[in-house]
């Protein structure tokens, strides 16, 4: 196939997702038919879309895609380039949207006849269109103008049900957030163009252009500050915990699965096309929020949530830590001629952001899953739903499991890499003494995190997904539809696969590392007896998790001999859990989500201020309880000793002002024109 | 292929047969320094013996991972103590035996039985679950330290243990270095909260204001109970075995396989008295009193750490 032929595929992709996009829009009188429309359009480009992009992964020299319209608008052409890293970040968008497509056949159900289904294919099939654009554009006004496509689209998405006041309220928080954000970016992007010195914004342009190191520093931390805010990186992240909870099932999975990589994109394209050299300080910057976003992300999702989503976005935060502190540990690499530490950063942190994409979408769609049958996000609602719907529990236990880096998952195989980049980084800068503290408590610090997140997830499925049914809702939950499972399905053996062959997938990564490195994890000049461990093909000595997982599945049968043995003469007797002799055992007495995690409240209190009420009516004699309450709240500290003082002061700021300046009389503004004029010519007279 | 398939099935019945023992051991000596005569040393072989023999009574509330449960911890801890062989000679394949792996694998066990005691829907499952888990949150820095410096020293930055037991061969000598003093005190910490003991958890008691680990596996009888009392035996000697084949590395080097052996064996013997005693004398913590002590364990393992790459 030549290059040519590639690049109308693409093209054809992009227009069924058009398609899509208009045929929902058409159809508006019978949300069934609009519903399948979109959703087979954005089902059949996108997985025809994964098989493109994989095609230009694995035969990255051989080609090329870099469709070009011609337009006759001055300083903006529509120009794009798909080079390795696009392709990949295509591919993850590509999977996770066939995936979410297909469990959006079912899950709309729910919204037939409530709301209007034709805007939201619409919007849906744009909303992914956008981004595949944004990851394709060779521009910089291009990508601005995508990157705010996406925002504005997700947006609308986001305030679908629009009439609830929480979500009002969300949709409100999260579009102020992603401004903010964008205005950094802006900016940066402005510094950028004023060092190239000329009025085209290509990036190939920009690389070839050197960029003084002060600008430089500026720069990057904008775009630090800007794509930090999309990626959730504390103390940017307010409007995640938000957004996500209040988002349809389908489009919180896009959103944490696909949206917030783009800002991963971003940042690396940007690091590694236009500043290809960078002071040591980026790095440990990026690396200690990278790391405080992962500790503080799990904390806060195993201990003041009791709603599922709320959970599952907190602990997006968390993964965009991980992802950014090996951004931070690449950029610390690139300060030094280690080829290999470099590859090794730069596959743990796509490794991380495919396999995140991958089984937090799932997880997304699990939470989707529930809300769909039992109309409920609160975990302390829920409880027995693996008796209900075997099946899809088995699929969200995998994510959980997946998410808690359980080998031989694809969760592990990225933590163990980004482990082995720390290590390595160690040994490398062994000289270093702030750097090595630094490094070893990353790691303690990480490695905290992995096990809160065990915790977390613990507390997630335990209290969801076991035990007895805590309320009507819960026990009426049934299994959802075929498609949502076969959605489940395909995630959670992705989560397996993307494990069990990461070598492939390291791969293809080395592939993109070549084309924008010039090196690879694979076959740099380290020797082979320290290369050999890790899990990654070279040829000699191949990759552990596969036969790790022959081993594991060989043992398990060697236990299932064992017992089949041992159990011969024994019997096994159905009864109630063990009451203490006390009562008949009801649901209220399993533990509850909140008492779960109560144990990390206390401990990290200074954090959390938890504060609890507690009001009881005594009966005819003490300790005869006729009825209490007990209300339990957390603080959230970064929003209330933050955002709450500058918000204040802007209101009351502006409050005093108002009037100051903007008086209403018509000759005051005259004068502000006159004084502007005198100050601008001024300016130019003395220092143009 | 064949030599090392058979070297995993030799570690497999060592482990089998020996782990239940030192159990037996750390209670008889208790009971000696409590002037009791105590169990004989072999009464946890009898209780195995004794809990595959019943009958099982299963709660109605359970699902399939309650079910599962036991024989998945069983199963990582057994893998765990797989990847690290009792004697340099049993080496097997070093493709996956990673001690990144083996933790994330006890990871596993530990989310299973969480899961299993909140599957049952009493107060008391949960509860342990909640407490194993944070037991095991809080002192996994320590625990990585530790990895991190045993493997960092080796020069080449690899958790295999294959490579960690070459370096280890040809330095014996480093048993009683600072270094490795640290590391060893910090890990006699976490050995003891990871296998449930005094004063992190009791592992004797059955009351649900001091159990963790007993409070999660109240509910199960039988065989179930037999594996998961196995697999705790097995993970207590993954932590001991670390500490004595790679921490006090002292006839390590031995050629002989059984001389070898006799001095692991040994070793052992040594570090169960080490848990003995601090089991005498000291008193259970409150839970909240927990994270100070991984505080401390944490510390240990930082000074380590620096002992070996900024005071060198």
């Amino acid at each position: 196939m030549t290059a040519n032929n590639l690049t109308i595929c693409f093209s054809i992709c992009l227009v069924v997702y058009f398609i899509g996009a208009l045929s929902s829009l058409f159809t508006f009188s019978s949300p069934r038919v609009s519903n399948k429309l979109s959703n087979s359009c954005a089902v059949a480009a996108s997985g025809f879309l994964s098989i493109l992009m994989i095609l230009k992964l694995l035969f990255a020299e051989k080609i090329s895609l870099s469709p070009n319209f011609t337009n006759n608008i001055p300083f903006f052409s529509l120009s794009f380039n798909i080079d390795n890293l696009s392709a990949f970040f295509i591919l993850i968008i590509s999977i996770v949207t066939f995936v979410v497509s297909l469990f959006s056949y079912t899950y709309m159900s729910h919204y037939f006849f409530k709301r209007n289904i034709s805007i939201f294919g619409f919007l849906y099939n744009l909303f992914v269109l956008s981004m595949i654009l944004l990851v394709s554009s060779s521009n910089l006004l291009l990508f601005l103008f995508f990157w705010e496509l996406m925002s504005l689209i997700s947006y609308f998405l986001v305030n679908y049900e629009n009439e609830k006041k929480e979500v009002q309220k969300a949709s409100r928080i999260y579009i102020i957030m992603t401004y903010a954000g964008t205005a950094f970016i802006t900016a940066a992007f402005g510094l950028i163009a004023y060092c190239t010195k000329s009025f085209s914004f290509e990036f190939s342009a920009i690389s070839n252009s050197s960029i003084p190191t002060g600008y430089a520093n500026l720069i990057y931390v904008f775009l630090l500050i800007g794509f930090g805010t999309k990626a959730g990186l504390i103390p940017m992240h307010v409007w995640l915990p938000y957004a996500h909870p209040v988002a349809p099932g389908n489009i919180s999975a896009l959103m944490s699965g696909v949206m917030i990589k783009m800002s991963v994109y971003g940042i690396l394209r940007a690091v590694l096309d236009f500043l290809p050299e960078n002071p040591m300080w980026w790095g440990t910057l990026t690396l200690i929020a990278g790391v405080v976003s992962a500790v503080f992300g799990v904390v806060y999702s195993v201990a003041s949530t009791i709603n599922i989503k709320r959970l599952l976005a907190y602990s997006s935060i968390e993964n965009m830590g991980l992802i950014f502190s090996g951004i931070g540990m690449l950029l610390i690499a690139r300060t030094t001629d280690n080829s290999f530490l470099i590859a090794l950063a730069m596959t743990a942190v796509l490794l991380h952001t495919i396999n995140h994409a991958v089984f937090k979408s799932l997880l997304f769609m699990g939470a989707g899953a529930i809300q769909y049958s039992a109309h409920t996000k609160n975990m302390e609602k829920l409880g027995g739903l693996i008796k209900k719907m075997p099946v899809a529990s088995l699929f969200i236990f995998i994510g959980c499991l997946t998410i808690s880096a359980v080998p031989p998952f694809s969760g592990f195989i990225s933590e163990y890499i980004i482990f082995q980049t720390v290590i390595n980084s160690i040994i490398w800068f062994s000289s270093n003494s702030p750097l090595i503290i630094l490094f070893i408590t990353a790691a303690a610090a990480l490695s905290m995190t992995g096990a809160l997140v065990a915790f977390c997830f613990v507390k997630m499925y335990g209290i969801s997904f076991l035990g007895m049914p805590r309320s009507v809702e819960a026990e009426s939950v049934k299994e959802p539809g075929k498609p949502m499972l076969i959605a489940l399905g395909i995630s959670s053996f992705l989560c397996v696969a993307l494990g069990v062959f990461s070598k492939y997938v390291i791969g293809l990564i080395d592939n993109i590392s070549n084309e924008l490195m010039n090196l690879r994890l694979l076959s740099t000049d380290w020797s082979l007896t320290k290369f050999a461990h890790y899990p990654v093909n070279n040829g000699k000595l191949d990759i552990s998790i596969g036969l790790l997982s022959a081993f594991i599945v060989l043992l398990s049968g060697i236990i299932l001999l064992l017992v089949m043995f041992i159990r011969k003469h024994t019997n096994v007797e159905r009864y109630n859990t063990w009451d203490c002799g006390y009562t008949r055992l009801n649901p209220k007495i399993q533990y509850s989500a909140t008492g779960f995690s109560k144990s990390i409240r206390i401990i990290l209190r200074g954090i959390f201020k938890p504060n609890r009420n507690l009001t009881v009516t005594e009966g005819y004699a003490p300790y005869n309880i006729k009825k209490g309450t007990y209300t339990m709240s957390t603080e959230k500290v970064i929003e209330k000793y933050l955002y709450a003082p500058f918000i204040k002061f802007i209101i009351s700021f502006s409050k005093k002002f108002r009037y100051k300046i903007q008086t209403g009389s018509i000759h005051i503004y005259l004068l502000y024109f006159f004084t502007i004029l005198i100050l601008m010519l001024l300016y130019y007279s003395f220092m143009g | 292929m064949i030599v090392s398939v058979l070297k995993l099935l030799v570690q497999i019945m060592l482990i089998l047969i020996i782990a239940p023992f030192f159990t037996g051991v750390i209670k008889k000596l208790k009971s000696k320094f409590q002037h009791k005569i105590g169990l004989s040393v072999f009464q946890p072989y009898y209780n195995l013996i004794k809990l595959c023999k019943k009958d099982l009574v299963v709660s109605s509330v359970t699902s399939w991972i309650y079910n599962v449960a036991p024989y998945i911890y069983f199963m990582t801890s057994l893998f765990a103590v797989l990847c690290l062989p009792v004697v340099h000679q049993l080496i097997g394949p070093a493709y996956f035996t990673d001690l990144l792996v083996i933790v994330y694998l006890l990871v596993a066990g530990r989310i299973f039985m969480a899961l299993a005691g909140l599957d049952t829907g009493s107060a008391f499952g949960g509860m342990g679950s909640s407490r194993e888990m944070l037991v095991s949150a809080l002192v996994e820095p320590a625990l990585f330290v530790i990895i991190i410096t045993v493997s960092s020293r080796t020069g080449i930055a690899s958790t295999n243990v294959s490579s960690i037991y070459e370096y280890t061969l040809s330095h014996t000598e480093a048993a009683f270095s600072p270094i490795n003093l640290l590391l060893f005190a910090s890990m006699l910490m976490i050995l003891i909260a990871e296998s449930s003991r005094i004063p992190v958890d009791d592992p004797s008691t059955h009351l649900e204001l001091t159990m963790v680990h007993e409070a999660m596996v109240l509910e199960y009888s039988g065989r179930h109970l037999a594996f998961i009392e196995m697999g705790t035996h097995i993970k207590q000697l993954v932590f001991m075995t670390f500490m004595a084949n790679i921490l006090i590395p002292i006839g390590f080097n031995i050629e002989n396989i059984f001389i070898g052996l006799g001095i692991y064996i040994l070793k052992i013997l040594a570090i169960t008295v080490l848990v003995a005693l601090v089991e005498i004398n000291t008193v259970k913590l409150r839970l909240y009193s927990i994270p100070n002590f991984a505080a401390i364990a944490f510390i240990i393992s930082v000074l380590g750490f620096l002992t070996c790459f900024i005071l060198k």
